[in-house]
């Protein structure tokens, strides 16, 4: 063990490593913070950097570009309502209506600290928990997939805002949108007509900046421009010690949310972020403040974003299994380097595994540093008058939804989720839940129809152990908890605090 | 009738003839079933048929509640409507003069390219949002387009369709 310990020091403690992982979460942190290049997209595009790179630099080096651009993704999400990653939409639903408010630096604060620790926790968990949660996340099959996913959509409720039968017809407008594109078991057209664009479905970063950004800009156009000596005070302060001591609680929830949906393999980001948001809301004191700028709801969006950082990398590391799109990515690398993730590369080269851990460990407080200096920079967006920033927005938004695909289609399917956005925004009917529901469609429909091909077409399947039985009992209570909310509103005549606008 | 029970009225009736519309005619048309299916929840058009029918029944509930429930306090946002309603009409009018100019701009694009339609779409759109500084307005216009088109050319990879003007940059 301290041999093994001693050897690991002998690979991780390089100038070049501690310079890579700094470099790494830097770019990472640009990249998510800019509408239309996703994180996958930064590893991807720093990856051919790491070919001529010893293995332990050249992963870490991945590693805290996919950290960075965890943390980044909240930037633009809090500051101009455009999240540069999908996991960053849930940040957005606090975060922006604190910049709105004048607490920006606060806000973004927040969300640094929270990702800051989340990613420890999670980092923590990685290097305790690999091999248990991996072992775990193994036994999922289609049904206990379809189950989980049940449950998440049981999250819709909470971001549904005061009318939850609004939200379920957002969220049913977004699991029919899901539907575009090729059938997967029979290779047949859904909703293509003709359209040869719509075979492989509509892309999820247009439609997440055509539904976040774009409204806002139309709806701004009606607006008397914003009076330029009120601007530098709507910065606000940055958060005290006391005020994130406040949100910790729901930041160790949160993070531990992400720590275990990020151990199964394909959940991200995202649906952590909004559970465990929905989790902070149900237990928070200012359950009525959720949606209009409460901090606690930045610090779960961000905890539980951030705690899949960590626990992406348990599959891995632990079985050679990629938990998302980024940790493929990283699967190449080790791959590029002659190493093979699993339990062979715990027995054959444990010193490296220990160096990774030393390095991830290390790339927390990178975040923190990197992160601060963030703030300043970016922070300086919310100065500029709504009248330059809406347009130099729509032309970032343009060339981000082209950017995804290379495609021209991308932008005209961004414009039009704008104007579904808008017409949203008019009609009160929340987004969030639109966007859930997107999300999480095809891996609903997926898992179902494949829970059936193995059963032939019997609903049995969904109650064949009690991974499944207990995700159905979570789901009941968790509607019956909200319904029974909604109706004492509605006799009282108040607002549910189980709920916040989307 | 107060106005979230206009809204939300409004909301209920679209949504209940988009569903149907979705049942009666878009499906049918839209997916294509293969004769093989043999279960008919592994069939193509089995969840999109779920989900709206999903959509026509929830919509005929938020009918139902528009007359029955009590409208919950602090629904009605009164400074945000009271500035719709005092710009009812150019507002209105503004938004249809912005949004039929952002689809000219996407089928402008496709002939002049991102970045020259940018460089035009960019002060109109300042103008129109009330700038009247040139001295921002004109480098802005210029330099951002340019600056995310070189931006995104050599550091990500990804050429920008520049439409005729392919051979200046």
């Amino acid at each position: 063990m301290i041999e093994n310990i001693s050897y690991a020091l002998d690979l991780f403690l390089s100038i070049e490593n501690f310079l890579v992982i700094g470099i790494g979460v830097l770019i990472g942190t640009i990249i998510g913070a800019i509408p239309g290049m996703t994180t996958p997209m930064g590893v991807a595009l720093v990856l051919p950097f790491t070919f001529s790179m010893p293995p332990v630099t050249g992963i870490l080096l991945l590693l805290g570009v996919y950290k960075g651009g965890l943390y980044g993704g909240s930037l633009t999400a809090i500051l101009i309502k455009t999240p540069g990653t999908p996991a960053a939409s849930c940040t957005v639903l606090d975060g922006y209506p604190m910049a709105q408010k004048g607490e920006a630096r606060k806000a973004l604060d927040i969300a640094l600290y929270s990702s800051c620790v989340a990613d420890l926790i999670s980092n923590v968990s990685l290097i305790l928990f690999a091999g248990v949660l991996a072992s775990f996340a193994l036994r999922f099959g289609p049904p206990e997939f379809f189950t989980l996913i049940v449950f998440s959509l049981t999250i819709i409720a909470g971001v549904a805002g005061p009318s939850l039968t609004k939200g379920i017809l957002s969220a049913c407008l977004g699991l029919m949108l899901a539907t575009v594109g090729l059938d997967l078991v029979y290779g047949t057209d859904r909703f293509i007509f003709g359209n040869f664009e719509l075979m492989s479905g509509l892309n999820f970063i247009p439609v997440l900046i055509g539904l976040f950004a774009l409204p806002e800009i139309i709806d701004r156009s009606t607006r008397r421009p914003r009076l330029g000596g009120a601007q530098r005070s709507q910065l606000g302060g940055g958060a005290t010690w006391a005020e994130f001591r406040k949100t910790l609680k729901s930041v160790v929830r949160g993070s531990f949310i992400g720590v275990i949906l990020g151990a199964i393999p394909g959940i991200g980001g995202a649906p952590a972020a909004f559970l465990s948001y929905s989790e902070a809301r149900r237990n928070s004191k200012n359950k009525e403040n959720f949606g209009k700028g409460e901090p606690e709801g930045v610090a779960a969006a961000e905890a539980g974003n951030n705690g899949v950082a960590g626990a992406t990398m348990i599959p891995l590391l632990a079985l050679g299994v990629p938990g998302d799109v980024i940790t493929a990515v990283i699967l190449g690398a080790f791959m590029i380097h002659g190493l093979r993730p699993g339990p062979i590369l715990f027995e054959d080269n444990l010193p490296m595994v220990y160096a990774l851990f030393m390095g991830i460990l290390l790339s927390s407080f990178y975040l923190l540093i990197i992160g601060k200096l963030a703030i300043r920079g970016f922070s300086k967006v919310a100065l500029i008058p709504n009248r330059i920033l809406y347009p130099i927005v729509f032309v970032l938004c343009v060339y981000g939804a082209y950017a995804v695909n290379n495609n021209v289609f991308d932008i005209l399917v961004m414009l039009c989720m704008g104007l579904v956005g808008y017409l949203m925004l008019r009609l009160d009917i929340p987004v969030a839940p639109f966007l859930i529901a997107f999300v999480l469609g095809p891996l609903l429909e997926d898992n179902f129809r494949q829970s059936l091909l193995l059963s032939d077409g019997s609903l049995s399947i969904f109650v064949r152990n009690l991974i499944c039985i207990a995700f159905w009992i979570l789901t009941a209570l968790s509607i019956f908890v909200l319904v029974r909310s909604r109706i004492e509103a509605s006799r009282t005549g108040k607002a549910s605090t189980l709920t916040t606008g989307g | 009738m107060t106005n979230k029970k206009t809204k939300d009225l409004i909301t209920a009736i679209l949504f209940i003839v988009s569903g149907l519309a979705a049942i009666f005619a878009l499906i049918p048309s839209g997916v294509i079933v293969p004769g093989s299916v043999q279960i008919s929840a592994l069939s193509p058009d089995f969840w999109p048929y779920t989900i709206a029918w999903g959509v026509v029944i929830s919509s005929a509930f938020l009918l139902l509640e528009t007359f029955m429930l009590k409208v919950p306090e602090g629904d009605e946002d009164a400074t945000e409507d009271a500035e719709y309603k005092l710009e009812t009409l150019p507002s209105t009018l503004r938004i249809v003069i912005l949004i039929f100019a952002l689809f000219l701009f996407y089928f402008a694009l496709t002939t002049v390219g991102i970045v020259a339609g940018s460089i035009v779409l960019m002060p109109t759109m300042m103008l129109y949002f009330g700038e009247r500084k040139w001295k921002y307005i004109v480098p802005l216009s210029i330099l951002i387009p340019i600056g995310l088109y070189l931006f995104f050319l050599h550091v990500a990879g990804i050429p920008m369709p520049l439409g005729i003007f392919e051979t200046l940059l």
